[in-house]
């Protein structure tokens, strides 16, 4: 059997079974996004705002727009694990704080001057019956309680 | 199209080598392009967020390079898709490039645009490194095999994301309503009006759903019946336009390269028409 064919049955066989065994095998992949059920009464976003010095409030932006959507699921899988599990409470905090410095690296890494903030805000983004964003705060987190 | 057929019979040009140089061009001026942006993703330390990248078919994990590292497996990804498009050694500088690939991307595998998107690079850069023709002269006959292969690959990536609707979902994913909630989702990071606008009207969700289904599970026949070709290709372009606004899914950026695959044809009607 010439290296052609098995080459291309090779390929072929681990394509189908990537794609029916719903398994990731990088480089091969099942490509599972956006195919499970969605309902929008279940929508919930939990995103990351800044606290200016004068008290006004904007939404962290990244030139990455994908560590803003990370960090807030993050976010949002630990304050579920918290509602969940009491007496994993700290950890869980130590977690958010971890997660934070994070983002404030980011920030910094980015060039942002954290030194105009004051705060973040963690904020709760759910939607109305005309579909229309509600937002929540859920907490506020000084800086200077994760810069020391 | 029999299966034995495919490596019995020869296209009349080196489709194979013309693909080769069209996408190793595309993707060399794509990541020249990207080069300055993923270079400032990669001095935020991904990883300290994400973990570590990928392991090789789940097996080999990469190493952490440093920036000195990262810029010259770039710089060398670069330049070895350049020795494929001028005939330079083109198998040395396709193997070499694969290592380039997996060292370079791994580290910015996180990025939005990466993740997933680039995969099919590695994968038909190997089917490249052992195709036969590629560094045959342009006029010369091509086993079929070599572009069906990179065909299927392309096609795999649809009628997967199309199975998984229907093993996730089942057909209720056709409702419209899960599609409608996915981009109201959306709307919530972008805060796009127009999203909330096309989210609310279901009807034109379930259309929409339908529409991308059958796209995704039938994109295949175009192996069978080449003349649909162009239909599903158009379909293709207006789908990761669609995505790209409503939800900043950027598939276009590094599997359009791999669409080329269609379009070797027309390139070698082009060279006769310039005369080169």
């Amino acid at each position: 059997m010439s290296i052609s064919v098995i080459l291309f049955f090779t390929i072929c066989i681990l394509l189908l079974w990537v794609t029916f065994a719903g398994k990731e095998l990088y480089p091969f992949s099942y490509y599972p996004m956006y195919s499970a059920p969605h309902d929008l009464k279940s929508i919930s976003v939990f995103r990351i705002a800044l606290e200016k010095k004068d008290g006004s409030i904007v939404w962290w932006q990244s030139e990455f727009y994908r560590y803003p959507e990370y960090s807030g699921r993050k976010l949002q899988q630990l304050w579920q694990a918290r509602e969940n599990n009491q007496q994993k409470k700290i950890f869980l905090q130590l977690e958010q704080q971890r997660l934070l410095i994070s983002v404030l690296q980011i920030m910094e890494k980015e060039n942002i001057n954290t030194g105009e903030y004051n705060a973040f805000h963690i904020i709760e983004r759910t939607i109305n019956a005309d579909l229309q964003p509600v937002d929540k705060t859920i907490e506020v987190i000084p800086l200077n309680r994760l810069k020391r | 199209m029999i299966l034995p057929d495919l490596f019995n019979t020869n296209t009349p040009d080196n489709n194979t080598a013309m693909f080769g140089r069209l996408f190793c061009a595309a993707l060399a001026v794509l990541v020249s392009y990207n080069f300055v942006q993923q270079y400032r993703y990669f001095l935020t330390q991904p990883s300290k967020l994400y973990g570590k990248g990928p392991k090789l078919l789940g097996l080999v994990g990469f190493p952490g390079l440093n920036r000195y590292q990262f810029l010259s497996c770039g710089a060398g990804f670069i330049l070895c898709l350049l020795f494929v498009v001028l005939n330079i050694y083109p198998y040395a500088a396709i193997a070499i490039a694969l290592i380039c690939y997996f060292l370079y991307f791994s580290q910015i595998n996180s990025l939005a645009y990466v993740q997933r998107k680039a995969n099919l690079i590695p994968i038909v850069l190997f089917i490249l490194l052992f195709s036969p023709s590629l560094d045959k002269p342009l006029h010369f006959a091509s086993p079929t095999w070599e572009l069906t292969l990179i065909k299927i690959v392309l096609i795999q990536v649809y009628f997967s994301a199309g199975i998984q609707k229907i093993r996730s979902s089942g057909l209720g994913w056709l409702n419209g309503k899960y599609l409608q909630a996915y981009l109201i989702e959306n709307s919530l990071w972008t805060d796009r009006n127009a999203v909330i606008a096309i989210a609310s009207n279901t009807i034109m969700c379930a259309v929409l759903s339908l529409l991308v289904l059958t796209f995704e599970l039938t994109f295949g026949v175009v192996l069978f019946l080449p003349q649909l070709t162009f239909i599903y290709v158009g379909f293709a372009l207006l789908f990761h336009l669609g995505t790209l606004i409503t939800m900043r899914i950027n598939y276009l950026k590094y599997i359009g390269p791999v669409y080329l695959v269609f379009f070797t044809d027309l390139a070698f009607r082009l060279k006769a028409i310039i005369g080169i």
